[in-house]
C-alpha cells in the first residue's frame, strides 16, 4: 500500500517562501537583464526595462506570483515593454529621420567582437525575435505575441537574423 | 560548430547587473508609490481582485463562506488597485434597517506613502441600494497623517461616501471609480455549472469531442492547447489559443480583431475572462493615420470598437491534454479610442502659455508636474526651469514650439518641444513637455524632469542653447544642497542610498562619480567599522594611518563656506581586501564605512573632502571623487561643477 505523502509545514513554508517576489526576482532578473541586454544592446536601458517588467510583475504579485508560468508572464511583460519603446522609436524615427540616437552598445564595437558585430548589424526587432526563440524556445506565435507582430513576421525575422550569424561565423542552428 | 542559442548565451554572460540591483528595484517601486496621485489613489483605482480569486479557485482553495447576510451590503469585500499594488478589503457589518459599520483596510495606501491604512465610519442604506458613510475616518497605520497631492482636504473627499450594489452581480461600486466583490464568493462560475457554448454544445459532445482529439482527430485536437492555461487565462492573455481566433472569426463573423493590453483589463472583469476588439476589416484608423500600430479602426463609430468578453474552460479534463470550450461570452462596455489633440486645442492650451512666459507673469501652475518623478525627494526645484527667463536673467522675446511625438494610440499622447528666445535669438531654451488628456477629457501640459524621448530613452528636459541646464538636489534634508547637470544625477535606490540621512551617489545611470557621505567611519583591524572619528581631521589622520592606502597630505580647501580637507588616495600595492557578506559583492578594499563599504572597488583613486558639518552638531562628511587613475583629471573636471556648487543651510 502506497503511503500518503504528508507536506511538512516547514516544506510549504518553504514552497511559499520560494514563491515569493523577492526569491522570483533573484532567481531571475540577471537571466532577464542578459536578455535584455542581447535585445537592446544597451546595459542601462536594459536594467530599465528589467525594472518595469519586475515592477509590473510586483504590482500584480496576488496573481501572478499563484502562475503556473510566472516566468513567462514576465517575458511577455518585459517584451511588451521593449515593443512599446520600439514602436515609438519608429515612430520618431519616421518624423526625423536621421536624428534617432545611437548608444548602444553593440554601435561601436571592435571588429574582433565578432557575435557582437553580428548583433550590431541586426535590428531590434530581429535581435529580440532571435532570443525569443532561440533562447527562450517561444514559438513564433507566441513571440509574435510578445513583439506584437504575426508569426510569419516573426519567422522572417528569426530566418534573417540567423542567416546573418551563419554567414559570419558559420555557426549551426540545427 | 556552436548552436545560435549558445553563442548568444556566452555573449550574454559578458554583461551583468551592477550589484544593489534589488535595492535600485525596491527604491523605484516606492517612489512610484509615493508619487502617484490622490485622486488615482485615495482607495485606488482599478478592480482586479477577481483574477486571484478565480486563480486560487482553479487551483483548489476555498474560499471564505460568507455569512449570511442580514442586508445586501454585509460581508467582506475585496478590491485590489493596480495603481499601487495594494489590495482594499471591507468589512460591512449591520442589519439593513439600522445603522451600518464599514471598515476598509487597504495594505499599501498611496496617501500613506505606501503604509497600511484603515478607514472606518457608520453609514446608513437608501433605497436599499445605495450605503451612504457620511463622514468617514480615515487612518495611516503607521500613525502618519494621510498626504493628498492637492485639492480638497481628505475629508472632504470622502464626505458622504457612497456604495451602490449591484443587485443582479452582486458588486458595489463607489464614487472613485473601484469595484468591490464578495471575498471568496466571487471566483467564477464552479466548473461543474459550466456549460459549453461553442464549438460543442453540450457535456456529451465535449466528451466525445475529448476521445477523439485523444484519437488525433484534427477536426478536435486543434481544441487541445497545451500553452494555454489558468494562469494565461488569470492575466487574460490569449497566447496562440485557437479557441478564441477561431470563435470569433467563425461565430462572431469577425474578420480582424484584436486582443490589447489597454483593453483586456476594462474594470469588472471575471476571472477568466479575455477580452477582444474588433477592427473594422480593412479599413485605417481615422484618428490615428500615422500610428502604424494603431491600424485597428473602431467598428461602432470613430471612438468606439464592439467588444467582447469570452470565457473559456476544460470542461472534460483538465491539462495539458484537454480540449478547451468556449463556455460564455458577452458583449461589453465598448472599448474606446482617444481623440488625439486637434492643432486648436493644442495651440489654445500652448500659446497663451507662452505668451505668460514672455510676458514674465501668469505661467506658473498651467503645465502639471509628472505624477512618477524618481527624483522627488531629494530635487530642489519644485517649478519649471529657467519659466520666465534665461539662466543669466534675460526675458523672453518670442516663442514656437513643435510636436515630436504622437499621438500614440489609444490614449492619444503626444509629445511637444517648446522654445523660448532671448537677446536677440541668441539665446534658445528648449523644453519638452507631454500633452494627454485625464479622466474628463480635458488636455493637460505635463513637464517631466526626467522625460523620456520618442523612443523611450531619456532625454534632457530643458536645455539652453543646446546645454542641459543643472537641476538643484538636496541631501541630509536639505542641510546640503548641490547642482547637478544631466546626464549626472543622483542615482538613487541604491545599496548605499540607506536613507537621505546615510550617503548618496552623483553619476550618471552607468557610473558613479561623486559620493556624498555623512558621519563615515573608518575601517578597523578586521574590516569593522571603526569608531566614529572626532571631526574631519581625526578622520583624515586615520586614513592616512591605514597601510592599504597612500595618502596625500590633507591640503585646507573651501567646499560651500566651509573650511574642508582635500586629500587624494590610492589604493597601496599590498592592500588587503575584505571579505563582503553583501549579496553580488566581492572583496574590495574599503576607503571608508558606512553600513557598507565605500570602496575602490574599479576605482584605484579617489579625492576625498572632509569637513565638519556647520551648526555645531559634530557631524563629518564626507565628499569622494573616485575614478580610475587614467580617468581621474577628467573626473575631476565633470565632477567639480558639482562640488563647487554644494552649499550648507541650517535646518
Amino acid at each position: 500500500m502506497t503511503e500518503p505523502i504528508v507536506v511538512s509545514d516547514a516544506a510549504l513554508d518553504e514552497l511559499e517562501a520560494s514563491r515569493t517576489f523577492e526569491a522570483f526576482y533573484q532567481a531571475e532578473a540577471r537571466t532577464l537583464f542578459r536578455r535584455l541586454w542581447l535585445v537592446t544592446g544597451n546595459r542601462a536601458e536594459a536594467e530599465e526595462l528589467m525594472q518595469d517588467a519586475f515592477l509590473s510583475v510586483w504590482e500584480r504579485w496576488d496573481r501572478v506570483g499563484g502562475m503556473d508560468d510566472p516566468l513567462g508572464y514576465l517575458y511577455r511583460t518585459a517584451m511588451n515593454l521593449f515593443r512599446k519603446r520600439y514602436r515609438r522609436a519608429m515612430l520618431a524615427v519616421r518624423r526625423t529621420v536621421g536624428l534617432a540616437p545611437s548608444n548602444d552598445d553593440f554601435s561601436d564595437v571592435d571588429d574582433r567582437q565578432v557575435v557582437r558585430h553580428v548583433l550590431a548589424s541586426l535590428p531590434p526587432r530581429q535581435r529580440a525575435a532571435l532570443v525569443l526563440t532561440e533562447m527562450l524556445g517561444f514559438t513564433s506565435k507566441e513571440a509574435g505575441d510578445a513583439l506584437g507582430v504575426t508569426d510569419a513576421t516573426i519567422r522572417s525575422l528569426t530566418r534573417h537574423g540567423r542567416d546573418a550569424f551563419r554567414r559570419v561565423m558559420e555557426v549551426d542552428d540545427a | 560548430m556552436p548552436r545560435i542559442a549558445d553563442v548568444l548565451e556566452r555573449e550574454s554572460r559578458t554583461v551583468d547587473l551592477e550589484q544593489g540591483d534589488f535595492e535600485r528595484l525596491l527604491g523605484r517601486r516606492e517612489r512610484k508609490q509615493r508619487n502617484r496621485r490622490i485622486s488615482a489613489g485615495v482607495l485606488g483605482v482599478a478592480v482586479f481582485a477577481l483574477a486571484a480569486i478565480g486563480f486560487a479557485r482553479l487551483l483548489g482553495s476555498e474560499g471564505t463562506p460568507a455569512s449570511p447576510p442580514s442586508s445586501p451590503f454585509e460581508g467582506t469585500w475585496v478590491s485590489t488597485s493596480d495603481a499601487d499594488g495594494g489590495t482594499q478589503t471591507m468589512i460591512v457589518h449591520g442589519p439593513a434597517d439600522d445603522a451600518v459599520e464599514i471598515t476598509v483596510l487597504d495594505d499599501v495606501a498611496t496617501v500613506c506613502g505606501g503604509a497600511p491604512s484603515t478607514m472606518t465610519g457608520t453609514g446608513r442604506i437608501e433605497g436599499g441600494t445605495a450605503l451612504v458613510i457620511s463622514a468617514p475616518v480615515y487612518a495611516c497605520d503607521d500613525g502618519s497623517e494621510p498626504e493628498t497631492a492637492g485639492g480638497q482636504p481628505l475629508e472632504e473627499q470622502l464626505r458622504d461616501w457612497t456604495l451602490v450594489l449591484d443587485p443582479q452581480h452582486d458588486r458595489l461600486s463607489d464614487g472613485f471609480g473601484n469595484l468591490w466583490k464578495r471575498a471568496g464568493a466571487d471566483g467564477g462560475v464552479p466548473l461543474a455549472d459550466l456549460e459549453p457554448v461553442w464549438p460543442q454544445t453540450s457535456l456529451e459532445e465535449v466528451r466525445q469531442a475529448q476521445e477523439l482529439a485523444d484519437a488525433g482527430d484534427p477536426r478536435y485536437t486543434w481544441q487541445v492547447d497545451r500553452n494555454l492555461g489558468p494562469g494565461q487565462l488569470g492575466q487574460h492573455h490569449p497566447s496562440d489559443a485557437q479557441i478564441f481566433g477561431r470563435f470569433l472569426k467563425e461565430k462572431l463573423g469577425w474578420e480582424d480583431f484584436r486582443w490589447d493590453e489597454a483593453a483586456a483589463h476594462p474594470d469588472g472583469l471575471d476571472p477568466g475572462d479575455v477580452v477582444y476588439i474588433r477592427c473594422a476589416p480593412g479599413g485605417t484608423n481615422p484618428l490615428y493615420p500615422d500610428d502604424p500600430e494603431a491600424g485597428c479602426a473602431p467598428t461602432l463609430d470613430d471612438y468606439r470598437y464592439e467588444t467582447v468578453a469570452i470565457n473559456v474552460a476544460q470542461l472534460d479534463r483538465q491539462g495539458p491534454a484537454g480540449i478547451w470550450v468556449v463556455t460564455g461570452w458577452e458583449e461589453i462596455e465598448p472599448f474606446e479610442q482617444v481623440a488625439p489633440p486637434s492643432d486648436a486645442e493644442i495651440a489654445a492650451l500652448l500659446e497663451p502659455f507662452l505668451q505668460a512666459r514672455i510676458d514674465g507673469e501668469g505661467a506658473q501652475g498651467v503645465a502639471e508636474f509628472a505624477e512618477y518623478d524618481e527624483f522627488a525627494d531629494v530635487r530642489v526645484d519644485r517649478e519649471i526651469p529657467l519659466l520666465y527667463a534665461t539662466s543669466t536673467g534675460a526675458p523672453y522675446k518670442r516663442s514656437e514650439f513643435g510636436i515630436v511625438d504622437g499621438p500614440v494610440w489609444p490614449e492619444g499622447q503626444m509629445q511637444v518641444v517648446v522654445r523660448l528666445f532671448a537677446q536677440n535669438d541668441q539665446i534658445v531654451v528648449e523644453q519638452a513637455f507631454s500633452l494627454e488628456r485625464d479622466e474628463t477629457g480635458r488636455l493637460r501640459l505635463v513637464y517631466d524632469f526626467e522625460p523620456s524621448g520618442p523612443d523611450g530613452r531619456p532625454i534632457l528636459a530643458t536645455t539652453e542653447n543646446g546645454k542641459a541646464v543643472p537641476v538643484g538636489y538636496r541631501f541630509l534634508d536639505g542641510e546640503v544642497t548641490y547642482r547637478a547637470t544631466s546626464p549626472a544625477a543622483p542615482r538613487v535606490g541604491t545599496i548605499w542610498e540607506q536613507g537621505p540621512d546615510v550617503a548618496t551617489i552623483v553619476g550618471t545611470r552607468q557610473r558613479r562619480l561623486l559620493l556624498i557621505l555623512a558621519e563615515p567611519r573608518p575601517i578597523g583591524p578586521d574590516c569593522e567599522e571603526g569608531p566614529a572619528p572626532a571631526d574631519a581631521e581625526a578622520l583624515a589622520r586615520s586614513i592616512r594611518s591605514d597601510s592599504d592606502f597612500e595618502a596625500d597630505a590633507p591640503v585646507p580647501v573651501t567646499i560651500g563656506g566651509i573650511p574642508a580637507l582635500q586629500m587624494d588616495v590610492v589604493l597601496s600595492q599590498s592592500a588587503v581586501a575584505c571579505p563582503w557578506q553583501l549579496p553580488n559583492m566581492s572583496s574590495t578594499t574599503p576607503l571608508l564605512l558606512k553600513g557598507a563599504p565605500v570602496d575602490v572597488q574599479g576605482a584605484d583613486r579617489a579625492r576625498l573632502y572632509l569637513l565638519d558639518l556647520p551648526g555645531g552638531s559634530a557631524r563629518v562628511l564626507a565628499i569622494a571623487i573616485m575614478s580610475d587613475a587614467d580617468s581621474f583629471e577628467h573626473a575631476l573636471k565633470v565632477a567639480a561643477p558639482i562640488v563647487n556648487s554644494i552649499e550648507f543651510h541650517d535646518r
